[in-house]
């Protein structure tokens, strides 16, 4: 019986002009978005590959020169283009694809595309998720919202009913139906994905991918579901396509907007130069009580002491060295302070966009799809944090360096490219899936609370359906 | 019946409803929240940059005090040009940035000069959570551009249809009363309605941004309120259209939706797309690049001369000679900028290049003309950032003259000099240039507007409206 409500649900949406004519303009919509995003990643890709090439081999090439000036010089680390980011492009145009490496600083990323971005940038960008996230959606509540409320106003909803169907086999039945049209429509944007994905990167991404179509699958559901929840519940088919489209409107428009705007105001992140500021007061004052000033003092004596000399110029080591570490040393925890403050304030906002979600389930599914395409504010933080553990490593050694092969008031000394290539370069390695679904706990939850809610009243409404008859 | 006593009794009919005075109300309600939004956003900015520019004057006259007293630092123009003095310059305010934060998050208002290149203040730094950022500003201009028309579909969609349906129309033509005159009583009374508060909205909105109450800020209220309203009405006018020929509610509704869906999402976005295709913004990664290699060669070329004060610590070499180290900065400065120079050039063309193209492209969607007019009266439309960073180019230019000039010869700062140092005059926002070029949109929206009406009253005459040629109940 499902299986007949359901072919039959099918063939009526096919017949249906509206559908037609959505699914093409879905369809065309499709193919400017794969056809641009595939373009985009490709260029970024190769900008990005070239770029890091460059600066390593301008690493490696700058010559003999004094190690600490090899420091301020610095590398670069780029961000790589990750081949879901094609999919969906998360933050990235938001973030910034450049991380200057150097000496006593730590920066964070600059050269964010949406410097560049047109005036109308703010309308969103057609990606193949935001067609998932947000058109499909509409195209479904077009075609569900009469299913149940249209079939009432007519009277052949009682005539259904009378004939010995029961409310949950209408159910069901309409929603495999509907199911199967809207997988119709979704089959071409995963389809290319895959292809794209396979040719571009192999099976590296694939339980990626595979767990983006279960999303996608699991996130059209859920909408389909509140559609006919919606359409079996409306007094009228008007009623029930007035409702959807108000909650469609409001959960991809307004309330990510309301949720980003009261996220900032409950939680402000602090200026350029308020943080600036801090940073240069506190390397000021030093750490643990300790001036910058004291504290190189006191390894001077302890220094002296260790090897028994009254004056720099007797150590067998460059004090220069020790003094820069030390200068690192203060200058990475007041870093580490700031970054984390920093951090902590966007992780505030980013909970009250969560605890929103509650109201949109496309913003859980963004969140999710963002993480499991490696767009996500997590993944910039993995490449920002993992540029920093390098920067350090790269200032020790150079310290050392100084430290151990000259001695103090050797302005001479100079290092060559057996140095620069034993700092070696940063090389970005992805997170393992694992760690990027730890991230999704919050949207995860509020996925399944709306599929409980949906599958609960659904229930009762098919059960209220039976009623009828 | 009198055409006052029509209206009325159709405002009193839809008091009665239980949806449309509550949504009318939200209207009211979320457009002051994102006027204290905007407010607070603005804000936000105004007193970083005030504090900024407080501590830079405090800054300068404790220069200038120690300069009088001859103190070293305070009177070398090198240490004073590239360590130790930081200017803020910030973009003029306008009185109704709040209503529409336009392209204000993501451009600099406040670049931080000191005498390095140009390169050194390119974007935006200040730390932000991108999420925010992707899902976009919630705005008086927002409410109005894409959350209005919604408003306005809901309470007209069915304004001939619905009635027609319920057989009113057929009713009134029986009785001989006119069904046009009817439709429109029907229609002027929720257009008028919708206006009404989103005139009053968009005042109270404006007046939450405290601005100082002169000509100017005059002007560019009554340029949101004539935008939003006539945007407005366009909107009325498309869904008494579409409200005319649909067989059924359900399918004016679903049209008129889809009408949305064009014109304030798709083509904007397409738009969008379109310029970023016919003028590419030049890339980022490649800027750092050449960044990177014209700091290198400009390094090379004095490498032997700063190994001497290990790179940047001239203080670690006291004894050394102060005016050689800020010679070889300068040196190196001058190379880098040689270098950057074009290719800053290529950003700020390409930043025009895309202006030009969605001048044009515009005109595709009203949704765009209103964000496009609504973002340039509030200042924030990417044109007024484009002319701050030129005014601020400019003043660069003098600013590393100033000092460059007496690092050269040698010439030690003076109490005097910090008196004299270039001053910055933001420019202000333009009410003429605003006004050739919010008016052609303008115009252009009344005319589809009014040509709508006009299509509209005259198939209103028809019976085959009245009465309707097609069964109702939808097309499915």
């Amino acid at each position: 019986m499902i299986l007949d409500i359901a072919t039959k649900e099918f063939r009526q949406i096919l017949r249906d002009g509206r559908f037609r004519l959505a699914a093409a303009l879905f369809i065309m919509l499709t193919a400017i978005a794969f056809f641009t995003a595939s373009q985009r990643y490709q260029s970024l890709s190769a900008e990005r590959t070239r770029a890091q090439q460059e600066v390593a081999l301008q690493w490696m090439e700058q010559g003999e020169k004094n190690p600490h000036s090899a420091a301020h010089y610095g590398q670069y680390a780029f961000r790589p283009a990750l081949p879901l980011a094609f999919f969906d492009s998360g933050v990235q145009a938001f973030e910034g694809v450049s991380i200057w490496l150097e000496a006593h600083k730590r920066n964070y990323a600059v050269g964010r595309p949406a410097d560049d971005m047109s005036p109308l940038a703010r309308f969103g960008e057609i990606s193949l998720a935001y067609m998932l996230q947000v058109l499909l959606p509409l195209i479904l509540v077009l075609i569900a919202y009469p299913s149940f409320a249209a079939e009432r106003e007519s009277g052949t909803l009682r005539q259904v009913m009378a004939s010995g169907v029961t409310g949950g086999q209408l159910f069901v039945g309409k929603f495999v139906g509907l199911s199967a049209s809207a997988l119709l429509l979704m089959l071409p944007i995963v389809g290319f994905s895959l292809l794209a994905l396979g040719w571009s990167s192999g099976a590296m991404w694939l339980s990626h991918a595979v767990l983006l179509c279960t999303l996608y699958l699991w996130y059209v559901g859920l909408m389909l579901g509140l559609a006919l929840l919606v359409s079996a519940v409306a007094a009228t088919a008007r009623t029930a396509l007035l409702i959807l489209l108000i909650i469609w409107a409001f959960g991809n428009f307004v309330v990510p907007r309301i949720a980003a705007d009261m996220g900032r105001l409950a939680s402000p992140t602090p200026s350029a130069d308020a943080l600036l500021r801090a940073i240069e007061n506190d390397l000021a004052a030093g750490i643990d009580g300790e001036t910058p000033a004291a504290k190189i003092e006191k390894r001077r004596r302890q220094l002296h002491a260790l090897y028994k000399v009254s004056s720099d110029a007797e150590l067998p080591i460059n004090i220069q060295g020790v003094i820069f570490g030390i200068q690192d040393e203060i200058s990475d925890a007041v870093y580490d302070r700031h970054f984390s403050a920093l951090e902590a304030a966007i992780d505030r906002q980013i909970d009250i966009f969560e605890a929103a979600s509650i109201l949109s389930p496309r913003m859980a599914v963004m969140l999710v799809s963002q993480e499991l395409s490696g767009t996500s504010i997590g993944h910039q933080r993995q490449f920002a944090n993992g540029a920093e553990a390098f920067r350090r490593e790269l200032m020790g050694t150079l310290n050392r360096d100084i430290t151990l092969n000259s001695r103090s008031g050797d302005n001479a000394y100079r290092s060559s490219a057996d140095l620069w290539r034993e700092a070696g370069e940063y090389r970005f390695v992805p997170e393992q899936l694992g760690a990027s679904i730890a991230r999704c706990g919050a949207p995860l939850t509020v996925l399944v609370l709306w599929s409980l809610l949906i599958g609960g009243l659904g229930w009762a409404s098919a059960r209220r359906l039976g009623t009828i008859g | 019946m009198r055409s006052a006593d029509l209206l009325v009794g159709e405002l009193t009919l839809l008091r009665r409803e239980q949806i449309a005075p509550w949504v009318l109300f939200g209207l009211l309600l979320a457009m002051v929240f994102a006027g204290i939004s905007g407010r607070m956003i603005v804000n936000e900015q105004r007193m970083v940059a005030i504090a900024a520019s407080e501590e830079a004057g405090v800054l300068v006259d404790s220069l200038k005090l120690q300069a009088a007293a001859g103190a070293e630092t305070a009177r070398s123009p090198g240490a004073v040009a590239y360590s130790v003095l930081s200017v803020p310059v910030t973009k003029a305010a306008t009185p109704l940035e709040g209503l529409a934060i336009g392209q204000s998050d993501l451009l600099p208002d406040t670049y931080r000069l000191t005498a390095r290149g140009a390169h050194t203040f390119l974007g935006r730094t200040d730390p932000e959570n991108s999420l925010r950022l992707l899902s976009g500003n919630f705005d008086v201009a927002f409410l109005v551009v894409w959350v209005l028309p919604l408003l306005a579909i809901g309470l007209l969609f069915d304004v001939v249809v619905g009635e027609r349906e319920r057989g009113v129309l057929s009713l009134a033509m029986v009785a001989g009363a006119s069904a046009g005159r009817f439709v429109w009583h029907k229609w002027w009374s929720r257009f008028l309605l919708l206006a009404g508060v989103t005139t009053v909205s968009i005042v109270l909105a404006a007046l939450i941004q405290e601005p100082a109450l002169t000509a100017t800020t005059g002007y560019l209220l009554a340029g949101w309120i004539l935008t939003s309203l006539v945007y407005l009405a366009f909107w009325c006018a498309l869904a008494l259209f579409v409200s005319i020929g649909a067989s059924s509610s359900e399918t004016a509704a679903t049209r008129l939706v889809g009408a949305w869906l064009v014109f304030v999402v798709l083509v904007p976005t397409v738009t969008n797309l379109i310029a970023g295709s016919v003028a590419p913004p030049p890339s980022r990664v490649e800027l750092t690049a050449t960044l990177r290699e014209a700091t290198e060669q400009a390094d090379k070329a004095i490498a032997a001369e700063r190994d001497r004060w290990f790179f940047d610590h001239p203080d670690l070499r006291g004894d050394m000679d102060r005016r050689a180290y800020y010679l070889s900065v300068a040196g190196s400065e001058a190379g880098i900028e040689k270098i950057m120079a074009p290719l800053l050039q290529d950003f700020a063309q390409n930043g025009r290049d895309q202006q030009r193209v969605i001048e044009v492209l515009k005109y595709l969607s009203p949704g765009t003309l209103t964000f496009r007019s609504l973002t340039a009266l509030s200042g924030s439309d990417g044109r007024e950032h484009a002319k701050f960073r030129d005014a601020v180019v400019v003043h660069h230019r003098a600013w590393q003259e100033f000092f460059v000039k007496r690092i050269e010869s040698d010439t030690p700062l003076t109490a005097e000099d910090y008196e004299r140092l270039p001053i910055f005059v933001a420019p202000q926002i333009d009410e003429r240039e605003l006004m050739s070029s919010s008016s052609i949109p303008l115009l252009l929206m009344l005319v589809v507007t009014c040509l709508l009406c006009r299509v509209g009253s005259r198939k209103l005459r028809s019976a085959d409206v009245i009465i309707g040629t097609h069964s109702p109940g939808g097309s499915r």
